[in-house]
């Protein structure tokens, strides 16, 4: 006899899932699975069209991090092409590229998770969200706010106020920077930085808070996938991709991001829309990985800004000998060291007189049949290909999204939280709250890899072997 | 050439007896909606927008082709003419693929400002979503048949203006479309000129210039009056044609 | 002299509930001095954009409704659990007041009737007659002191419906 559990759907994440937790005969955890039910088919209507209209098609499979699949979808073109971009060009580009990932981290951190934390897993639910931090932390709540009004201003002012700016394009971007916008920008770097540092204070006293949880918060090892400049730095760009293992050995370095195929594969799994990638030189069950800041943090050899820089060696110094993190709550302390290094390198980047430069955009015919664009979005390596006829009409298009490369991590992490914390049969606050807490490491983004629906109470139901409903709440 | 009196929305106008209706409206300051007429080109009547109520007469005339006559009362803003030009649109717009929010001309497209004029709130027809081919074969320029309206502009100016003929009409009725020579791969054609007219005059973004993104092309299509004025009369003046 | 934003949201990619964006763009072009965002969602950082107006009008699609609904958004409203990255009118305007410490004089909500929510960029008619109604009654309300439009929808607000169409502005 066995029972499932459902929690569906899950709050304060992007899109719409639900999690099943198996019992079985003996009551304990057999595995967890967390379900995408969304299919959005977006790769499949790109189909026939032109390749100089990817990023404005493809810059609307979301909402919440456009800017990174405009990129990413330029680049593609930009192999298309088969050129080389201005200097000035990619250098907005990597601002923008930055501007997201200020945006999008600051939204994970100040509104999504830090609730959890500073309110505690186990406080009521209706209190536990950005509204009942303001009573005693308002100060971090404003904050995180202006951080990401920071980042949301980089995407408008370089592509206009629009969310699905259509501003790169295969070849570099649409339009030159200029001395007005570079000052409003530069205005915003002290205060950032003092944020992003203020935001790592908190944390690091969240980590003594809570040392007794976060071992159970995904402490598994796993392969660790993301860009690296050429010399091992931190990437978000450029470079070529790195794979790293749990216990810090680098099993594959400088593979050409067009290759990625030959080493990533996935695989379908009947109860979920989103994929299973996994590393093709392993075999699947040993294949999984991770994306995303702690990925990128994990695998690179330094950060070139220096403030950052010197967070990364506290991190290592945490992660002890192997200096590989292999426990996701770390996704946090990972998320707000990318922060920081993106304010430094933002503000770097605006000092460049080469930003200003009038050239922008190269233009050639189709040089090639396909093109692959990669790109460190917030969530993990972004991969878009494309194959096109010598016209440049789109024949095929793939999409590796940060957040389907986290499904098997992200299960994994469920299922040690369901271990640890479920008792009997009955669903606690306590449990589900970490189990929320557990997902929102990743910050999984489903509307990317689906499709985003509106917001749904949390429904739970606990069914036993003859489908019958035993336990079941919603909040 | 004679000049004539008529009526148009109850005002008292003259005109030349060799100009159409929607000439002697214009220089009037009255507002006609177009899509197929271009300044320049041949009026064929085609899109009938621009059709107008003639006092004794039943039937509607389409401005562009119809002569004046000494005495005609003409209505061009009737409700029954309304209710038709939005009807028109709304035909176009379920008879195509559309989508202005990825089309290279949005923000810069006849069709889409033709339905902001008549007011177009609802498409009442079903959308057919033909399957229809985008041809990218020329070096240049693209021919998306998805955006097409069959206003047959490229047709004129590529007969009339340039002397190539590339482009012209296949098939009847629904099935009408838009073909290079003797339906071919554009890139194959070999009368093209690749002079470009034809992408200029193209009121949506079915004929745009390959490498153009979203929301990016602009059509500039007074080259035309120019090049027409400088054939006709030959005179090669830019400065009177901007003043008209 | 009132400063006054406006800002409509929704998904122009499904029907109807592009009402609130198409709402708000409407009223950029036919009133081009005031601010005007036309947005697929709220998020957070508007709170602090907001900080800075007198007079703040969210405009949103709304299921189940026949007509218009205008209400006055106040301050004490109950506080809602944000779920996602989106956030909800009450939730911004008790953003802006308990940080920013300078709220808005007066925010107000419109709810435009919707009921159709497909894969398409276009609105049912009677949506856009809303939106057309609304930019019109909009416009009488815009050379109001904020407090006069509080004094004009709140006088409408029937204690049964909490929904008002402002009728003229006298």
């Amino acid at each position: 006899m066995s029972n499932v559990i459902t929690i569906e759907p899950v709050t304060r994440i992007e899109g719409h899932a639900k999690i099943t937790i198996q019992l079985d005969e003996k009551g304990e955890v057999r595995d967890a699975r967390f379900h995408v039910n969304e299919f959005r088919g977006f790769e499949k209507f790109c189909e026939g069209r032109l390749m100089w209209e990817m990023p404005g098609i493809t810059s609307r499979i979301c909402g919440i991090c456009p800017a990174s699949h405009l990129v990413t979808s330029a680049k593609a073109g930009d192999d298309i092409l088969a050129i080389g971009i201005p200097e000035t060009a990619e250098k907005l580009r990597r601002l923008m590229t930055l501007g997201q990932w200020v945006q999008s981290h600051a939204l994970s951190f100040f509104h999504l998770s830090s609730p959890d934390f500073l309110l505690g897993f186990d406080s009521e639910p209706a209190k536990r969200n950005v509204f009942g931090l303001m009573e005693e932390h308002k100060d971090f709540i404003r904050r995180g706010i202006r951080l990401r009004k920071f980042g949301q201003e980089i995407i408008e002012l370089l592509g206009g106020r629009r969310i699905h700016t259509p501003w790169a394009v295969a070849g570099g971007v649409r339009e030159p920077f200029d001395e007005e916008r570079k000052a409003r920008l530069l205005a915003w770097i002290p205060e950032a930085k003092e944020t992003a540092r203020m935001a790592l204070d908190v944390l690091k006293k969240i980590h003594e808070q809570y040392a007794h949880d976060i071992p159970n918060y995904g402490n598994f090892r796993s392969l660790y996938v993301g860009l690296v400049s050429d010399d091992g730095g931190l990437e978000y760009y450029g470079g070529a991709l790195r794979v790293r293992d749990g216990d810090g050995n680098t099993i594959a370095d400088k593979i050409d991001p067009r290759k990625y195929y030959e080493h990533f594969g996935e695989r379908s799994e009947s109860w979920s829309y989103l994929k299973f990638p996994y590393y093709k030189k392993l075999d699947y069950s040993r294949g999984m990985y991770r994306v995303g800041p702690l990925a990128r943090i994990n695998i690179c050899d330094y950060i070139e800004t220096p403030l950052a820089e010197a967070e990364r060696r506290i991190f290592k110094a945490i992660a002890g000998d192997v200096e590989v993190m292999n426990n996701s709550f770390y996704y946090h302390y990972a998320r707000l060291i990318e922060i920081l290094f993106a304010v430094e390198k933002i503000e770097m980047l605006l000092n460049d007189p080469i930003i200003l430069g009038e050239n922008v955009r190269a233009k050639a015919m189709i040089n090639k049949r396909e093109g692959v664009g990669v790109c460190e979005a917030p969530r993990g390596v972004l991969f878009h290909h494309y194959w096109v006829d010598s016209d440049g009409v789109i024949k095929k298009v793939n999409m590796l999204i940060a957040t389907a490369q986290n499904n098997l991590a992200r299960n994994r992490t469920v299922r040690q939280l369901a271990i640890q914390y479920l008792d009997g049969k009955k669903l606690t606050d306590g449990m589900l709250n970490r189990i929320e807490a557990g997902i929102r490491c990743y910050d999984p983004c489903l509307s990317c890899s689906t499709h985003a629906v509106g917001q749904m109470p949390l429904h739970v139901q606990l069914v036993d072997a003859a489908n019958n409903v035993v336990d079941e709440f919603t909040r | 050439m004679a000049i004539l009196t008529l009526t148009i929305n109850g005002e008292h106008v003259s005109g030349k007896d060799d100009e159409s209706l929607l000439d002697i409206a214009r220089q009037h300051d009255v507002h006609i909606p177009t899509l197929c007429h271009l300044d320049g080109l041949s009026d064929v009547g085609a899109c009938r927008l621009c059709l107008v109520e003639v006092e004794g007469q039943s039937k509607l005339f389409p401005a562009c082709t119809t002569k004046p006559q000494e005495g005609m009362v003409i209505r061009t803003d009737t409700e029954r003419l309304k209710k038709y030009r939005r009807t028109i649109i709304e035909l176009l717009a379920s008879e195509g693929n559309h989508q202005c929010a990825v089309c290279v001309v949005n923000n810069h497209c006849e069709l889409q400002n033709l339905a902001y004029d008549v007011d177009l709130q609802y498409v009442r027809f079903p959308y057919l979503y033909p399957k229809k081919e985008l041809d990218a074969t020329h070096e240049d320029f693209v021919i998306d048949r998805n955006r097409c309206v069959l206003c047959t502009r490229c047709v004129r100016v590529c007969h009339e203006v340039e002397g190539a003929h590339t482009w012209d009409i296949a098939g009847r009725g629904i099935d009408c479309t838009i073909i290079a020579d003797m339906n071919q791969p554009w890139g194959t054609s070999a009368s093209c000129t690749s002079c470009g007219k034809c992408v200029r005059v193209c009121p949506t973004g079915a004929l745009f210039e390959k490498g153009q993104t979203v929301a990016e092309m602009e059509k500039q299509r007074d080259f035309l009056k120019y090049i027409v004025h400088a054939r006709q009369k030959r005179e090669w003046v830019a400065e009177q044609i901007e003043e008209e | 002299m009132t400063r006054t934003l406006v800002i409509g949201f929704g998904n122009t990619l499904r029907g109807d509930d592009g009402a609130g964006q198409l709402a708000a763009a409407r009223i950029a072009e036919l009133h081009p001095d005031l601010t005007c965002f036309s947005l697929v969602e709220l998020t957070p950082e508007l709170a602090d954009t907001m900080s800075v107006y007198d007079r703040v009008v969210f405009i949103d699609a709304s299921v189940g409704i026949e007509t218009l609904r205008w209400h006055v958004l106040r301050p004490s409203v109950e506080r809602t659990q944000p779920r996602s990255h989106a956030l909800t009118p009450g939730d911004l305007l008790q953003l802006t007041i308990e940080l920013f410490n300078s709220a808005p004089q007066q925010v107000e909500l419109v709810e435009i009737p919707a009921s159709q929510f497909g894969f398409c960029e276009e609105m049912s008619i009677h949506t856009r007659s809303m939106i057309e109604n609304f930019v019109g009654l909009f416009g009488e309300t815009m050379d109001l002191h904020a407090g006069d439009v509080a004094y004009l929808v709140s006088a409408h607000v029937s204690d049964s419906s909490q929904s008002v169409i402002p009728s003229t502005a006298n």
